[in-house]
């Protein structure tokens, strides 16, 4: 559930409420999404962290969770006065030693992917040459299970690669956000 | 994860499950195949002659 669908379906549970009140609470909530989509966070997550709608809206009528997170907006506020120099020293050391190495693990292992994906298809594509032109008669049975295995070798790396680069893009870039939260806004400690 | 994820990460899976289950025919196959030809190939032959050679290379 997104930000939008996760606010109508507050506000339809929220629908008898004061017109005020539940202005206050939707303005809230939505203040806790950017907040949280600046830390890096999707609103799915924040979503699912804020729990089902209909509980929530019955735990505001209740005023306990309203009062909540304000008390926790305040407390990130507070924290949020301006740049740290904890937070930019912190933003440096972490890429310098272990942040950029581990992306950079990351891509190598895609792009060793892509290059045993490369030599699959190569390989597959020598073997049914070899076949056609009549190249292979002894060893045609298992060089046919050669194939198929090199195939289902290939399938394999091809989905690894799709969700590796569609991920690998992703969590760069939450973490590049992260940095930047923490580079303008410090760690966010007391 | 979308649901699309979910389906890619099958298809990733049940790929992998055949390749290691194709691939051990195959290794088998292989195996069955040379240990055959290993089995018909003149041993006593190939090292009598050896055998000669070396006598010849000592004279």
């Amino acid at each position: 559930m997104n930000k939008t669908e996760y606010l109508n379906r507050l506000s339809n549970e929220l629908g008898h409420m004061p017109y005020g009140d539940v202005k206050d609470i939707i303005q809230s909530i939505e203040e806790h999404f950017d907040e949280g989509v600046a830390e890096g966070r999707s609103e799915e997550e924040i979503a699912q962290s804020l729990g089902d709608p209909k509980e929530l809206a019955a735990e505001f009528k209740d005023g306990a969770k309203f009062n909540q997170i304000m008390k926790k907006r305040k407390k990130m506020a507070d924290s949020f006065k301006g740049p740290d120099g904890r937070g930019r020293i912190f933003v440096i050391l972490f890429n310098a030693f272990l942040g950029i190495e581990c992306w950079l693990i990351l891509l190598a292992a895609i792009v060793a992917a892509f290059m045993f994906l490369a030599a699959d298809a190569g390989i597959v594509g020598l073997l049914i040459a070899s076949m056609i032109m009549g190249k292979i008669t002894e060893f045609l049975v298992p060089s046919i299970f050669l194939v198929l295995t090199l195939i289902c070798v290939g399938i394999f790396l091809v989905v690894l690669l799709i969700l590796g680069i569609k991920y690998y893009a992703k969590g760069l870039k939450s973490y590049i956000r992260w940095n930047k939260h923490v580079w303008n806004y410090g760690l966010g400690e007391e | 994860m979308s649901k699309g994820d979910i389906k890619l990460l099958i298809t990733g899976a049940v790929a992998l499950f055949l390749a290691c289950f194709l691939g051990i025919i195959t290794i088998a196959l292989y195996g069955i195949k040379l240990g055959g030809k290993a089995m018909e190939y003149d041993w006593k032959g190939a090292f009598s002659q050896m055998t000669e050679q070396v006598q010849d290379l000592g004279d």
